[in-house]
C-alpha cells in the first residue's frame, strides 16, 4: 500500500480530534502492522470501496474512548454507555469521511461504510492487507489510526494511471 | 421560538443537536433516525424547520428532502452532512433545500444557518 | 497528495462557491457561473473580504441584508461597463478646479487610479492630464486592481463605443485610434499609464501621489475598512495632493485624518509649510 494512503487519515483525525476536544493532538511515528492485529479495547472498523479498498481502524484504550466521548457530548464524565459507543462511532465517521475526501480530491474516488464499534481486549482483527498505523497523542490518551487500503485500479477521469504525486495547491 | 425536527441516524449526533438547539433557545419538535420517520414525523408534528443528516439507512436525507418538499413546498430543510458530498448537498439545494451545514459542528454557525433559514 | 497537510476541505470552498452562485442566480438573475471559476471565485473573495465576510455564504447574507449593496454587486458582476469619463461633471471639475492647482505646485503629477478596472479613469485622467500639462510636465498614472483579467485588458487599452460615450470627437481624435468599432489609446497617452496588481486590503500602498482616484470600490468595504483605507490614501498623498471620491461616498472623520474638504468628492491633504525646496517624490 502507498504510504502517502495513510495521510490524509492523519490529517483528518487531527482536525477532526482537534474540533471536538479543542486540544491538537500530536503525531507520532509509523509503523507497519501485519494483517492481523490485536484490536485496542475499543475500536472503529470502517470500510473503504472504490479506487481504494480496505479498512481504517481507529484503536484507543476504554478510558480514552470514554474520555473521548465525554467531551464530544460537552460532559464532564461519563460511563461507556450506548451514547458514548454512538459518539465514538461518529467520531470514526467523520475522520473517514474526511480523509476519504482527500483522497477523492487526490485522484482516488472512494466512499466509506458506516462505522462498526468493536470492544473487549484481545480481539484480533485481520485486515485484507498489511497497515501502516500512526498513533495520534491527545490528553485523554492516544488514538492508533491503523489504515490498510489497496488501489483496486478504478479511476476517475482527473486521475492519470499511476495516481498523482503531487497536488495542485487549491486557488482558495 | 421555532421548532426543530432533527434527523440524523447516530444517536450522538442526534442528541448533540438536541442539546446545542436547546442551548440555543430553539424548541425540539422531535427527532428521527432515517429518512423515512423522518417524513411520517414531518406529517405529524409540522416543524418550522428540519435539520436533516444526508446518510442514512432505509431512506437517506435527500429522498426524504424530496418527499417532505412534495408534502408541504414550503418546508424548511437544512443538510447537514459530515463528508465532501458536494453532489448530495447541490442536489439538495436545488431540490429545495434551503442551506446546509457540514459537520463536525460549529455551534455558531449551526445557530447562524438556523436563524437564517427559520427567518 | 504527497503528504500535504491540508485542513480545508476544497469540497467546502466549493460548495461554498456554488450554493453562493446559486444563489445570487435566483436573487439577482446574474449567472456568474458562465463566467471562468477561478478568476470570479478570486474575485468574489476578495470582494467578501472587504465586506468583512470569511466565506461566500456570509457574503451573500450581507448583500441580501443591504439592497444598496446587492445592487452595486449586481452591477458590477455584470458586463462590466466603465466608460470614460463617467460623471462628466466630476471630471470637469477635476479637470478645471484640481488639476490646474496640482500642476502649478510641481513640474511632475503622479496619480494613482486604485480600483482601475480596465482603465477608463485612469485614460479619463490622462487625456485630462495632457491637455492642462501642455507638454510641461511629467506625468505617470499607475492603475491598480484585484482583477488580473481586467488589467490585462487595461494595458491592451481598447473600448467600446458605449465606454467612450463621453469622449468627444475632438478628444477622440487626437487622444484615441479607432480600430474595428473600438478605440484604442494613442501612444501619447498610453506611455502615461502603468497597470498593476493590488490588493487594498493587503498589500503596502506605495507614496507621494499628487492624486488618488478611488471611486469604485469602496461600497463593499466594512466601515473599518474603509476609515483604514482612506488614512493610509491620506498617508500616500504628497502634501497638498488630492484624493478623489465616488459618487455615492463621503468620508466620515475626514477632519480627523487630516484632510481639508474641498468640495463634495474632492479631499485635499494641507500644503505643508516649505522649507527650501519641495521634492518631487
Amino acid at each position: 500500500m502507498k504510504a502517502e494512503f495513510i495521510n490524509p487519515f492523519v490529517t483528518a483525525g487531527i482536525k477532526v480530534l482537534e474540533s471536538v476536544i479543542n486540544a491538537r493532538p500530536e503525531s507520532g511515528q509509523l509503523a507497519v502492522r501485519s494483517a492481523a492485529f490485536t484490536t485496542q479495547q475499543a475500536s472503529i472498523v470502517i470500510g473503504v470501496t472504490g479506487a481504494v479498498e480496505g479498512q481504517a481502524i481507529y484503536g484507543m484504550s476504554l478510558v480514552t474512548a470514554t474520555k473521548i466521548a465525554a467531551a464530544m457530548s460537552s460532559m464532564p464524565a461519563m460511563t461507556f454507555d450506548e451514547m458514548a459507543s454512538s459518539a465514538i462511532a461518529e467520531l470514526g465517521n467523520m475522520i473517514s469521511g474526511h480523509a476519504t475526501t482527500l483522497l477523492s480530491e487526490a485522484g482516488y474516488e472512494c466512499q466509506i461504510t458506516p462505522p462498526t464499534l468493536v470492544r473487549g481486549t484481545e480481539v484480533e482483527i485481520a485486515t485484507s492487507t498489511p497497515a501502516l498505523v500512526i498513533p495520534l497523542y491527545t490528553d485523554f490518551g492516544k488514538m492508533e489510526i491503523n489504515v490498510a487500503l489497496m488501489e483496486t485500479g478504478e479511476k476517475t477521469a482527473t486521475a492519470p494511471a499511476g495516481g498523482t504525486e503531487e497536488q495542485e495547491a487549491s486557488d482558495a | 421560538m421555532p421548532k426543530i425536527l432533527v434527523v440524523d441516524d447516530a444517536m450522538f449526533m442526534r442528541a448533540m443537536l438536541k442539546k446545542l438547539l436547546t442551548e440555543a433557545g430553539f424548541d425540539i419538535a422531535g427527532e428521527a433516525e432515517n429518512g423515512r420517520v423522518a417524513v411520517d414525523l414531518y406529517q405529524e408534528l409540522k416543524p418550522d424547520l428540519v435539520m436533516m443528516d444526508i446518510t442514512m439507512p432505509e431512506m437517506d436525507g435527500l429522498t426524504a428532502l424530496k418527499e417532505i418538499v412534495k408534502l408541504d413546498p414550503a418546508a424548511k430543510v437544512v443538510m447537514c452532512t459530515a463528508l465532501g458530498q458536494e453532489r448530495s448537498v447541490m442536489e439538495a439545494m436545488n431540490a429545495g433545500a434551503k442551506d446546509y451545514i457540514l459537520k463536525p459542528f460549529n455551534a455558531e454557525k449551526v445557530v447562524e444557518v438556523l436563524k437564517n433559514a427559520s427567518g | 497528495m504527497g503528504g500535504a497537510m491540508r485542513t480545508t476541505l476544497a469540497s467546502d470552498q466549493d460548495l461554498d462557491y456554488r450554493v453562493f452562485v446559486k444563489r445570487i442566480a435566483e436573487k439577482t438573475g446574474v449567472n456568474l457561473g458562465c463566467y471562468k471559476r477561478k478568476q470570479m471565485e478570486r474575485r468574489l473573495r476578495s470582494l467578501a473580504r472587504q465586506y468583512g465576510a470569511d466565506s461566500l455564504r456570509e457574503f451573500y447574507a450581507r448583500l441580501e441584508a443591504d439592497p444598496a449593496a446587492l445592487e452595486q454587486f449586481r452591477r458590477r458582476m455584470t458586463i462590466n461597463v466603465s466608460e470614460l469619463l463617467r460623471n462628466p461633471d466630476k471630471f470637469e471639475e477635476l479637470q478645471k478646479e484640481i488639476l490646474p492647482l496640482l500642476l502649478s505646485d510641481t513640474r511632475r503629477l503622479r496619480v494613482w487610479s486604485a480600483g482601475c478596472s480596465y482603465g477608463a479613469e485612469a485614460y479619463s485622467v490622462a487625456m485630462l492630464a495632457r491637455e492642462m500639462s501642455l507638454g510641461k510636465h511629467r506625468i505617470s498614472i499607475l492603475g491598480t486592481d484585484i482583477d488580473q483579467e481586467m488589467l490585462a485588458r487595461a494595458r491592451e487599452g481598447f473600448f467600446s463605443e458605449i465606454d467612450m460615450k463621453n469622449v468627444s470627437p475632438t478628444r477622440r481624435r487626437r487622444f484615441f485610434l479607432a480600430e474595428e468599432g473600438r478605440y484604442r489609446g494613442r501612444p501619447e497617452i498610453r506611455q502615461l499609464l502603468s497597470f498593476r496588481h493590488h490588493d487594498l486590503l493587503r498589500d503596502d500602498f506605495a507614496r507621494g501621489f499628487h492624486l488618488i482616484l478611488c471611486r469604485n470600490v469602496v461600497i463593499y468595504f466594512t466601515d473599518e475598512s474603509k476609515d483604514r483605507l482612506y488614512r493610509e490614501f491620506f498617508e500616500s498623498l504628497t502634501s497638498g495632493g488630492v484624493l478623489f471620491i465616488g459618487g455615492t461616498e463621503r468620508i466620515f472623520g475626514a477632519e480627523a485624518i487630516g484632510f481639508e474638504h474641498l468640495s463634495v468628492f474632492f479631499y485635499r491633504k494641507p500644503a505643508s509649510q516649505r522649507v527650501g525646496v519641495m521634492t518631487d517624490a
